[in-house]
Protein backbone atom coordinates (compact mmCIF):
# COMPACT_ATOMS: atom_id res chain seq x y z
CA UNK A 1 0.00 0.00 0.00
CA UNK A 2 1.48 3.35 -1.00
CA UNK A 3 1.24 6.36 1.22
CA UNK A 4 0.05 9.71 -0.15
CA UNK A 5 2.83 12.13 -1.12
CA UNK A 6 1.77 14.65 1.44
CA UNK A 7 -0.16 14.60 4.65
CA UNK A 8 -3.57 16.15 3.81
CA UNK A 9 -3.31 18.28 6.94
CA UNK A 10 -0.32 20.07 5.41
CA UNK A 11 -2.13 20.93 2.18
CA UNK A 12 -3.10 24.58 2.33
CA UNK A 13 -5.83 25.67 -0.09
CA UNK A 14 -5.37 28.57 -2.48
CA UNK A 15 -7.08 31.87 -1.70
CA UNK A 16 -9.37 33.88 -3.99
CA UNK A 17 -10.56 37.35 -3.08
CA UNK A 18 -13.67 38.64 -4.83
CA UNK A 19 -13.61 42.21 -6.21
CA UNK A 20 -16.20 43.43 -3.69
CA UNK A 21 -13.92 42.44 -0.82
CA UNK A 22 -11.51 45.20 -1.80
CA UNK A 23 -14.35 47.69 -1.23
CA UNK A 24 -15.40 45.99 2.00
CA UNK A 25 -11.89 46.13 3.46
CA UNK A 26 -11.43 49.75 2.38
CA UNK A 27 -14.74 50.71 4.04
CA UNK A 28 -13.84 48.91 7.26
CA UNK A 29 -10.42 50.55 7.40
CA UNK A 30 -11.81 53.99 6.62
CA UNK A 31 -14.17 53.57 9.55
CA UNK A 32 -11.21 52.64 11.77
CA UNK A 33 -9.10 55.52 10.45
CA UNK A 34 -11.78 58.05 11.47
CA UNK A 35 -11.11 57.30 15.11
CA UNK A 36 -8.09 59.00 16.66
CA UNK A 37 -7.00 55.75 18.29
CA UNK A 38 -7.63 53.70 15.16
CA UNK A 39 -4.71 51.89 13.57
CA UNK A 40 -5.91 50.90 10.09
CA UNK A 41 -2.67 49.19 9.11
CA UNK A 42 -2.80 46.97 12.18
CA UNK A 43 -6.47 46.23 11.62
CA UNK A 44 -5.77 45.34 7.97
CA UNK A 45 -3.28 42.81 9.27
CA UNK A 46 -5.98 41.40 11.56
CA UNK A 47 -8.10 40.72 8.49
CA UNK A 48 -5.23 39.16 6.52
CA UNK A 49 -4.27 37.02 9.49
CA UNK A 50 -7.89 35.88 9.52
CA UNK A 51 -7.53 34.79 5.89
CA UNK A 52 -4.45 32.77 6.82
CA UNK A 53 -6.28 31.12 9.72
CA UNK A 54 -9.14 30.17 7.42
CA UNK A 55 -6.68 28.65 4.94
CA UNK A 56 -5.31 26.45 7.69
CA UNK A 57 -8.71 25.24 8.81
CA UNK A 58 -11.41 26.09 6.28
CA UNK A 59 -13.87 23.55 7.69
CA UNK A 60 -13.51 24.63 11.31
CA UNK A 61 -16.23 27.26 11.01
CA UNK A 62 -19.79 25.96 10.65
CA UNK A 63 -21.86 26.52 7.53
CA UNK A 64 -24.09 29.55 7.97
CA UNK A 65 -25.86 29.60 4.64
CA UNK A 66 -26.35 27.08 1.88
CA UNK A 67 -27.67 27.47 -1.66
CA UNK A 68 -27.91 24.07 -3.25
CA UNK A 69 -28.66 25.40 -6.74
CA UNK A 70 -25.23 27.08 -6.75
CA UNK A 71 -23.40 24.38 -4.80
CA UNK A 72 -22.49 27.17 -2.39
CA UNK A 73 -21.94 27.09 1.34
CA UNK A 74 -20.93 30.23 3.19
CA UNK A 75 -19.10 30.24 6.49
CA UNK A 76 -18.10 33.05 8.82
CA UNK A 77 -14.77 33.50 10.55
CA UNK A 78 -14.35 36.16 13.21
CA UNK A 79 -10.99 37.91 13.08
CA UNK A 80 -10.59 40.56 15.79
CA UNK A 81 -13.49 42.97 15.18
CA UNK A 82 -14.23 41.73 11.67
CA UNK A 83 -16.36 38.98 10.20
CA UNK A 84 -14.90 37.28 7.15
CA UNK A 85 -17.45 35.51 4.95
CA UNK A 86 -16.04 32.75 2.79
CA UNK A 87 -16.78 29.59 0.87
CA UNK A 88 -14.56 26.55 0.74
CA UNK A 89 -14.10 24.58 -2.47
CA UNK A 90 -12.77 21.10 -1.95
CA UNK A 91 -9.76 20.00 -4.06
CA UNK A 92 -10.64 19.46 -7.70
CA UNK A 93 -8.89 19.50 -11.08
CA UNK A 94 -8.71 23.28 -11.21
CA UNK A 95 -7.68 23.74 -7.59
CA UNK A 96 -5.82 20.60 -6.53
CA UNK A 97 -5.23 22.00 -3.05
CA UNK A 98 -8.77 23.31 -2.70
CA UNK A 99 -9.72 26.96 -2.56
CA UNK A 100 -10.94 29.46 -0.01
CA UNK A 101 -13.12 32.04 -1.73
CA UNK A 102 -13.36 35.22 0.34
CA UNK A 103 -16.80 36.71 -0.35
CA UNK A 104 -17.13 39.62 2.08
CA UNK A 105 -15.56 41.33 5.07
CA UNK A 106 -17.79 43.05 7.60
CA UNK A 107 -17.22 44.99 10.74
CA UNK A 108 -18.60 42.54 13.29
CA UNK A 109 -21.39 43.56 15.61
CA UNK A 110 -20.93 42.15 19.03
CA UNK A 111 -24.44 41.71 20.40
CA UNK A 112 -23.54 39.92 23.58
CA UNK A 113 -20.48 38.72 25.40
CA UNK A 114 -21.05 35.16 24.20
CA UNK A 115 -20.95 36.15 20.53
CA UNK A 116 -18.56 33.81 18.75
CA UNK A 117 -18.09 31.80 21.93
CA UNK A 118 -21.40 30.06 22.40
CA UNK A 119 -22.74 28.79 19.08
CA UNK A 120 -26.45 28.23 18.60
CA UNK A 121 -27.61 24.70 17.94
CA UNK A 122 -27.86 24.12 14.17
CA UNK A 123 -31.27 23.49 12.64
CA UNK A 124 -32.05 19.79 12.20
CA UNK A 125 -30.65 18.04 9.12
CA UNK A 126 -29.12 21.25 7.87
CA UNK A 127 -25.63 22.00 9.14
CA UNK A 128 -24.70 18.36 9.30
CA UNK A 129 -21.01 18.24 8.42
CA UNK A 130 -21.43 14.87 6.72
CA UNK A 131 -23.63 16.43 4.03
CA UNK A 132 -21.37 19.39 3.24
CA UNK A 133 -20.46 20.00 -0.39
CA UNK A 134 -16.91 20.53 0.75
CA UNK A 135 -16.38 17.05 2.12
CA UNK B 1 -39.10 66.23 -49.83
CA UNK B 2 -39.05 63.08 -47.86
CA UNK B 3 -37.34 62.93 -44.56
CA UNK B 4 -34.08 61.09 -44.40
CA UNK B 5 -34.55 57.62 -43.04
CA UNK B 6 -33.64 57.36 -39.46
CA UNK B 7 -30.82 54.95 -38.72
CA UNK B 8 -32.13 51.81 -37.26
CA UNK B 9 -30.49 51.10 -34.00
CA UNK B 10 -29.87 47.46 -33.31
CA UNK B 11 -31.93 45.88 -30.60
CA UNK B 12 -30.21 46.32 -27.28
CA UNK B 13 -28.52 43.16 -26.12
CA UNK B 14 -30.73 41.30 -23.73
CA UNK B 15 -29.65 41.84 -20.16
CA UNK B 16 -27.75 38.86 -18.90
CA UNK B 17 -29.46 37.04 -16.10
CA UNK B 18 -27.54 37.29 -12.86
CA UNK B 19 -26.18 34.06 -11.48
CA UNK B 20 -28.17 34.64 -8.31
CA UNK B 21 -31.33 36.68 -8.06
CA UNK B 22 -32.69 36.86 -4.50
CA UNK B 23 -36.08 37.90 -5.87
CA UNK B 24 -36.39 34.90 -8.14
CA UNK B 25 -35.14 31.91 -6.20
CA UNK B 26 -35.62 28.29 -7.09
CA UNK B 27 -37.82 26.25 -4.72
CA UNK B 28 -34.65 24.56 -3.46
CA UNK B 29 -32.99 27.87 -2.58
CA UNK B 30 -36.20 29.19 -1.02
CA UNK B 31 -36.16 26.18 1.25
CA UNK B 32 -32.47 26.73 2.05
CA UNK B 33 -33.12 30.38 2.86
CA UNK B 34 -35.41 29.39 5.72
CA UNK B 35 -32.34 28.11 7.54
CA UNK B 36 -30.03 31.09 6.95
CA UNK B 37 -28.20 32.17 10.09
CA UNK B 38 -29.75 35.53 10.94
CA UNK B 39 -28.05 35.99 14.30
CA UNK B 40 -25.60 38.68 13.15
CA UNK B 41 -27.77 40.67 10.74
CA UNK B 42 -25.63 39.69 7.78
CA UNK B 43 -27.39 40.12 4.44
CA UNK B 44 -26.38 36.79 2.93
CA UNK B 45 -28.45 37.25 -0.20
CA UNK B 46 -26.70 40.53 -0.95
CA UNK B 47 -23.29 38.90 -0.50
CA UNK B 48 -24.16 36.01 -2.80
CA UNK B 49 -25.76 38.30 -5.40
CA UNK B 50 -22.73 40.60 -5.52
CA UNK B 51 -20.11 37.86 -5.73
CA UNK B 52 -21.58 34.91 -7.61
CA UNK B 53 -21.27 36.50 -11.08
CA UNK B 54 -17.61 37.33 -10.39
CA UNK B 55 -17.01 33.83 -9.09
CA UNK B 56 -18.49 32.17 -12.15
CA UNK B 57 -16.62 34.54 -14.50
CA UNK B 58 -13.42 33.88 -12.54
CA UNK B 59 -12.98 37.55 -11.73
CA UNK B 60 -10.98 37.41 -8.53
CA UNK B 61 -7.49 37.86 -7.15
CA UNK B 62 -5.92 34.45 -6.74
CA UNK B 63 -3.18 33.77 -4.21
CA UNK B 64 -1.73 30.31 -4.68
CA UNK B 65 -0.68 28.76 -1.42
CA UNK B 66 2.47 27.39 -3.04
CA UNK B 67 3.55 30.97 -3.84
CA UNK B 68 2.78 32.22 -0.32
CA UNK B 69 3.47 29.28 1.97
CA UNK B 70 3.75 31.30 5.18
CA UNK B 71 1.28 33.60 6.89
CA UNK B 72 3.70 36.53 6.62
CA UNK B 73 4.23 35.97 2.88
CA UNK B 74 0.47 35.96 2.32
CA UNK B 75 -0.04 39.10 4.41
CA UNK B 76 2.64 40.95 2.46
CA UNK B 77 1.10 39.89 -0.85
CA UNK B 78 -2.34 41.05 0.30
CA UNK B 79 -0.93 44.40 1.47
CA UNK B 80 0.76 44.93 -1.87
CA UNK B 81 -2.40 44.02 -3.74
CA UNK B 82 -4.31 46.91 -2.14
CA UNK B 83 -3.94 50.15 -4.01
CA UNK B 84 -4.36 52.42 -0.99
CA UNK B 85 -4.87 51.62 2.65
CA UNK B 86 -6.89 54.23 4.54
CA UNK B 87 -4.58 56.22 6.75
CA UNK B 88 -1.81 56.04 4.15
CA UNK B 89 -3.42 58.06 1.37
CA UNK B 90 -2.07 61.53 0.72
CA UNK B 91 -4.52 64.44 0.81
Amino acid sequence: MSLPDKNPIEIIPDLAEMPRVDRDVTQCLKFIARHPWGKPLDRARDIYRGYARIQRGPLLNPIKVRRRSLGLELRRHNAAQFAIIYAYVKPNEEFPRGLVSIRAVRHARVRDVFSGVREQAPPPHYFNATTSFAE
Amino acid sequence: MSAAPKPVSPDPAPARRPAYDPNNLSPMDLEDRQYDDTSESIDWDEIIATTQDDWEARRYKLFKSTDYPTEEALIQALEQSRSVTPGQESD
